[in-house]
């Protein structure tokens, strides 16, 4: 009997746990967690330092009759921006006075080749006067600030290791008769020893960037052109190509707000940190508020010190208050240097570049720098060093092996 | 003996192997029922906000469908062939710039675009009077069969009678069972007889292998009115349908993600990516090619 009853138990636990493994496996399990999706950064970049964030190009630096162009990759450029950035920093949270002209001698004037937004100001220009013991700072942008720069010490300028190309220099008679210079400039003394750098296309992993740029990447769809490919969720639309990769959002949200330009810069970088990782040789060179109520964002690439001369180089964003942000990344990686035949001196360049350019007026030498321009490959890009010398009528390219023709 | 005690180690095993089951049926019945009753808080949500904005809803909202993959689709086969016949007659096109091809026989005009569309305006031949929806219905009907321009994989979604006595006849395309919004065949009816034939089919390729959850209708409306901001007075959802769609492209191939599918009292359509809730396109059918 209880053998029986054993067995009856038995059978109907038997049945029962069919019963409700059946029912288990009907209802589904809500997963709780399947919600909590989030990006993958592309790899753990670190943050870069406010300053250099919005290092600008170049700097225009006028002190008396010299005209001097800073660059990054010139000896103390780095030193003479962080030791002005903290300067502006400092002096424009203090109470300065709206003023409509300079009215102290000018010591320096400096001017940015883009508005450089610190501590809620876009500055353009600084102007550095003194009238007796005391020195003033004047911040130019949409309107004249003048601040006191008692208790501060102004940058060393690292002008020992530069030559100044003066108009007595043309006077010299070391140039080609005819040219002209409107002001003069600062070029290096010495040149470095500059190489061709051979630059082939980005190698990134294509599923690690779509989980860098969606938040759940099988949700994503792809569209096939012939060079390129296009991923988008609807909201974001992520183009890869060989060389590149471009990146547009649409905000859904209604009417947001138009963001002040260091916090756009900010959002500029976390983007950047996020998609691509911030590059140490990219430096400020446009930031512009346009017609269509968008700022658009360029940095452009320095290699060795020395910039890049194509715009497929530049790092581009976009911020359209209303609905829209694009990012366009340029996909390159440096693989080695090539040998190339040495840069002719300054003044020879001129002198050929000249004879190049030659018309029957006279020449105005407008401006002259160390640039790498991009020859395109099969294989990849290479980046020739070569000087650029801009003339009133047009530019010139010199490398080792005399004027590049158009 | 050792039967006995089997049999007891047993009846312990599946005790326990029962309450387990019981606690896993119990949390999945208690996950269910709070997916349910936030169905029907989106639904009360939903109710509120269509009203706040004077919006009628007059469809039910699909229920059955949870799931689904993405498909993929090649653009159309190029239709040149398809024009020559037409327009009635074998002509070397007019190319024009991007890549636009023109054709003009004695049938008609027909343009096909480099992303495989084709737009045929037949030679007008006025009738005089305004066609009722039988004739209308009879001569697309004959249409259809003179020119076998039709692909089988096809149905019917309206034949209306739109403003300026014309009347729309509009075929999607069905594949595996789900409706493909993006490949059209529009024929607009007038009283000169058939005045404007626009096709763009698409070749399906398949779904991906994966299936991912969609958002429920009410959800994915609700998101469509966050960033909607006017609606005209008295306007009213007519249906609420499940299909694919996106705009198309000029590429080699390409995804088209699940959306729901709005149509509106006043003709506009909208559809919103079911994935996603994002807004995949809104626009008057008119403007749609």
């Amino acid at each position: 009997m209880k053998e029986t009853i054993k067995s009856v138990i038995l059978i109907l636990l038997v049945l029962i746990s069919l019963i409700l493994t059946y029912f288990v496996w009907q209802v589904p399990l809500l997963d709780e967690n399947s919600n909590k999706k989030e990006f993958h950064p592309l790899d753990s970049h670190p943050e870069p330092a406010a300053e250099r964030v919005i290092t600008p190009e170049n700097i225009y630096l006028f002190s008396g009759e010299e005209h001097f162009l800073l660059r990054p990759g010139q000896n103390g450029y780095a030193e003479v921006w962080s030791h002005l950035y903290y300067v502006l920093r400092n002096v424009i949270v203090s109470d300065g006075v709206s003023v409509e002209s300079v009215i102290e001698p000018v010591l320096w004037k400096l001017e940015f080749p883009v508005s450089v937004p610190i501590e809620g100001m876009l500055v353009k220009d600084v102007i550095i006067s003194q009238a007796e013991e005391e020195k003033y700072l004047y911040a130019v942008g949409e309107k004249v600030l003048k601040f006191s720069l008692k208790g501060f010490l102004l940058p060393e300028l690292p002008l020992q290791d530069y030559t100044l190309f003066t108009v007595s220099e043309v006077t010299k008679d070391v140039f080609t008769s005819g040219i002209q210079v409107r002001d003069p400039f600062l070029i290096p003394s010495d040149l470095p020893p500059l190489a061709a750098i051979t630059l082939s296309p980005g190698d990134i992993s294509l599923e690690t960037l779509l989980r860098a740029v969606f938040i759940d990447p099988t949700l994503v769809r792809k569209i096939v052109y012939e060079d390129d490919e296009i991923y988008t969720d609807g909201g974001k639309g992520l183009r890869v190509a060989p060389d590149f990769i471009e990146l547009t959002t649409t905000y859904t949200e209604n009417n947001p707000e138009l963001l002040p330009p260091e916090d756009i810069l900010t959002q500029a970088v976390d983007m950047v940190n996020l998609y691509y990782g911030w590059d140490n040789d990219y430096y400020l060179s446009h930031l512009e508020l346009n017609n269509c109520n968008a700022y658009g964002i360029s940095l452009r690439p320095f290699l060795d010190g020395v910039p890049l001369e194509e715009d497929r180089f530049r790092l581009d964003l976009s911020f359209t208050t209303a609905d829209k942000t694009e990012f366009y990344f340029p996909l390159w990686q440096r693989m080695g240097e090539q040998k190339t035949k040495e840069l002719p001196d300054y003044i020879e360049a001129v002198n050929m570049a000249a004879g190049y350019a030659k018309e029957d007026e006279t020449l105005w030498l407008e401006e002259m720098e160390l640039v790498y321009r991009p020859v395109f490959e099969s294989a990849g890009v290479l980046l020739q060093p070569m000087w650029k010398i801009e003339f009133d009528t047009g530019i010139v390219y010199v490398d080792g092996g005399g004027v590049v023709e158009e | 003996m050792n039967l006995n005690r089997a049999k007891t180690v047993l009846i312990v095993c599946f005790l326990l192997l029962n309450v387990f089951l019981g606690f896993q049926l119990q949390q999945r019945v208690k996950g269910s029922e709070q997916a349910e009753s936030q169905d029907s808080e989106q639904l009360q949500q939903l109710t509120i906000e269509l009203e706040k904005r004077g919006i009628d809803l007059n469809a039910q909202l699909p229920t059955a469908i949870n799931t689904a993959a993405i498909l993929s689709v090649s653009p159309p086969v190029p239709t040149l062939d398809l024009a020559s016949d037409l327009v009635g007659e074998k002509l070397i096109p007019e190319v024009l710039p991007e890549g636009i091809y023109r054709l003009e026989g004695s049938k008609g005009r027909a343009t096909v675009y480099q992303n495989g569309s084709l737009i045929f305006i037949p030679e007008r031949k006025s009738t005089g009077i305004t066609l009722t929806k039988e004739e209308a219905q009879k001569m697309v009907k004959q249409f259809l069969t003179d020119t076998n321009i039709l692909p089988a994989d096809n149905f019917l979604l309206s034949n209306k009678l739109t403003e300026n006595d014309k009347y729309k006849f509009i075929y999607h395309q069905s594949f595996l069972n789900v409706k493909i919004y993006s490949s059209i065949l529009e024929i607009t009816v007038g009283p000169r007889g058939i005045e404007n034939v626009y096709f763009f089919w698409l070749q399906p390729r398949g779904f991906r292998e994966e299936e991912q959850q969609l958002l429920k209708p009410a959800e994915a409306l609700l998101r469509f009115l966050d960033y909607t901001d006017e609606f005209p007075a008295g306007i009213c959802i007519e249906s609420v349908n499940y299909g694919y769609y996106s705009r198309p492209y000029e590429a080699q191939k390409w995804e088209l993600p699940p959306v729901w599918r709005l149509q509106f009292s006043t003709g506009e359509i909208v559809y919103i990516n079911a994935y996603t809730g994002q807004l995949e396109q809104y626009t008057e059918r008119v403007e749609q090619h």
